[in-house]
């Protein structure tokens, strides 16, 4: 009766909790978008190739820039160097290269890089490079079909730990009724090993 | 080790998966809910899949979860994998049933054991339960390979019964499992010719075993033959042919003259004829042992001589299980954990995607962090080659050991 009793309000809780609720599932700030860019089309990245994208920073600080990418469903080998500056600037500010297995499909891939500040109103360039991209073994970029600009967005940098932070608390906010569950679920199994290691000692 | 009970391990195992089932996804565990939402949310017919089973097993998960999991947060998945409402309870109920079929697996290995010493189920018990293969494999990769290891214990658990019985029912009811299986992962293929030597050829159970393997096979294929809308009716034998995964095991060779010598089938081949020399002798074994040797033998060839994903490893678990319980020596047992880091290590061929961005249902930073980074000195690939290198090491001394030493006991 006890355990019949225990088992009901599980699943009561469960089914009151687990009730979907609605909001947006993006957790990351976006500061600033290509303006106007109705239709994209991916455009695959093949060796030697380079993609550069000018903007002018209408924010003070970034320290993301997210760029739109394909993989075709498909896992590449090939890697990608992304690189940044100021326009007029005669060195890289960043650069690094990235292997293409991590893009997802039709997503926004984050190129951290370390936060550039007093940015407003000044002209960047970053390019984007394969090394060894093939016509069947490559990644794709998406592009503006009218004004031929990268789908990109700038993103106000934040450290890692910040990131994991914002991450984990808007997951555990947006869908308090599972992680009710979960936590029950867990801690139920976690009493039951305790006390399994009480009887036997 | 004394206050670690059977019970205690299982529920630890348990405890392990419940904490990181909601957090970690490789894209193929979306890539096959997105046909579950086909078929479910979209009617789209499971037979015009190939291994249409394992796709009508996830579509009836899947509709038995849309209370929680609703038509319209699945078709989100369609567009993408990051950005998702609810991605944790998703994955939480997309791996639950995997959970479940594990825990069967523990269940039916248990009992095949149950009149060992308290020392070699215990073994078994931290092989079954805190087995990392399998955990990363299953729940942090997310792959479905839980049935596959649920079917192989019913099958050797349907061999011991044959064993004590010598019912021919119970080969019947293996050769329908392991036909079932094929409609789940193809690759299990690779099996039949241990069956074959674990029965013998010239034998009334071989006889049996091929007969009832066609039949059951056939009769697993006949929905698809005559409802599927694919062009061919054999889609694996496309696969086969057209070089998908199932072709792994033409990827290495030896070229020599106008020919290429492969070296899976040179490695099978010596296992076959030692089969061969030692089959009257083996008669003393049980068919079940000789079904957990021979298809780890043939599963250890093809680990050592091919290239496979981080999952496929998982399939030889049940069968190394019953050889490890039963080795003396513990040699088995010991080895195995010196294998993992040199595991955990080749699957970086597929770089961060098989790592840290499996974490990155937890937060996008996981997607940035390069394994390179703990690997220095040399360059990733050549880490990757070393461990490669030694995994076929290892895979080869054990078909030596295994063979050695059932030859020596036979």
């Amino acid at each position: 009766m006890k355990k019949t009793a225990k088992f009901f309000v599980l699943i009561s809780v469960f089914i009151v909790t687990t009730v979907s609720s609605p909001h947006t599932a993006s957790a990351v700030m976006v500061d600033q978008m290509v303006p106007y860019c109705p239709e994209a089309s991916p455009k695959r990245i093949l060796a030697g190739e380079t993609y550069s994208q000018k903007f002018i920073s209408e924010t003070n600080e970034f320290g993301i820039v997210a760029v739109k990418f394909t993989n075709y469903l498909d896992i590449s080998d090939d890697s990608l160097v992304f690189r940044i500056k100021e326009k007029n600037s005669k060195d890289w500010y960043f650069e690094y290269t990235y292997k293409v297995d991590q893009m997802q499909n039709d997503e926004f891939f984050t190129f951290g890089i370390p936060p550039i500040t007093n940015a407003l109103g000044k002209e960047y360039v970053f390019e984007l490079e394969s090394l060894s991209g093939k016509p069947d073994n490559s990644i794709g970029v998406y592009v503006c079909e009218e004004s031929g600009d990268l789908v990109f967005k700038l993103v106000q940098g934040v450290s890692a730990f910040e990131q994991l932070k914002n991450d984990i608390f808007f997951q555990i906010n947006s869908d308090i009724g599972f992680f009710l569950l979960w936590l029950l679920l867990t801690t139920a199994f976690l009493i039951k090993i305790v006390k399994h290691s009480e009887k036997n000692t | 080790m004394k206050k670690l009970t059977t019970k205690k391990i299982f529920l630890l195992g348990i405890l392990i998966r419940l904490l990181i089932m909601p957090f970690f996804a490789h894209d193929d565990i979306f890539a096959e809910h997105r046909r579950a939402e086909r078929i479910v949310c979209q009617g789209v017919n499971p037979l015009s899949y190939s291994s249409w089973g394992v796709r009508l097993l996830e579509s009836g998960f899947t509709t038995l979860f849309t209370p929680f999991v609703s038509c319209d947060n699945l078709a989100q998945i369609q567009k993408s994998n990051t950005d998702i409402d609810n991605l944790n309870r998703m994955l939480f109920f997309f791996k639950l049933p995997y959970l479940l079929f594990e825990v069967g697996y523990w269940w039916l290995m248990y009992r095949l054991f149950q009149n060992k010493n308290q020392e070699k189920k215990k073994i078994l018990a931290l092989f079954l339960a805190l087995n990392p293969v399998i955990i990363y494999s299953v729940y942090m990769f997310g792959r479905f390979e839980s049935y596959n290891l649920f079917l192989s214990a019913l099958i050797l658990f349907l061999l011991s019964r044959y064993d004590k019985s010598l019912q021919k029912k119970f080969i019947f009811l293996s050769t329908f499992v392991l036909a079932i299986i094929l409609i789940i992962r193809f690759s299990y293929l690779l099996l039949i010719p241990a069956f074959i030597m674990s029965f013998g050829v010239a034998t009334f159970p071989g006889a049996l075993f091929i007969l009832s393997f066609i039949v059951s096979f056939l009769v697993l294929k006949l929905p698809s033959m005559l409802f599927a809308t694919q062009s061919t009716i054999f889609p694996e034998a496309a696969g086969i042919a057209s070089g998908a995964h199932q072709n792994y095991v033409y990827h290495a060779g030896v070229s020599s003259a106008q020919h290429t010598i492969y070296i899976f089938f040179l490695l099978f081949s010596v296992i076959f004829v030692w089969w061969l020399q030692n089959e009257s002798k083996l008669s003393k074994f049980s068919a079940q042992t000789k079904l957990a040797l021979f298809s780890a033998a043939t599963l250890l060839s093809f680990y050592a001589t091919t290239y496979f994903h981080p999952q496929y490893f998982t399939w030889i678990m049940p069968f190394f299980a019953v050889l490890m319980v039963n080795d003396k020596t513990k040699f088995l047992w010991k080895s195995f954990w010196y294998l993992l880091p040199f595991y955990f290590i080749y699957i970086l061929s597929w770089g961060n995607a098989a790592a840290f961005a499996l974490a990155s249902p937890i937060s996008v930073v996981f997607n940035h962090i390069e394994p390179s980074w703990f690997l220095p000195i040399l360059e990733l690939d050549k880490w990757v080659n070393i461990a490669r290198t030694f995994l076929t090491g290892f895979c080869l001394y054990w078909i030596y050991f295994l063979l050695k030493n059932y030859e020596k006991n036979s």
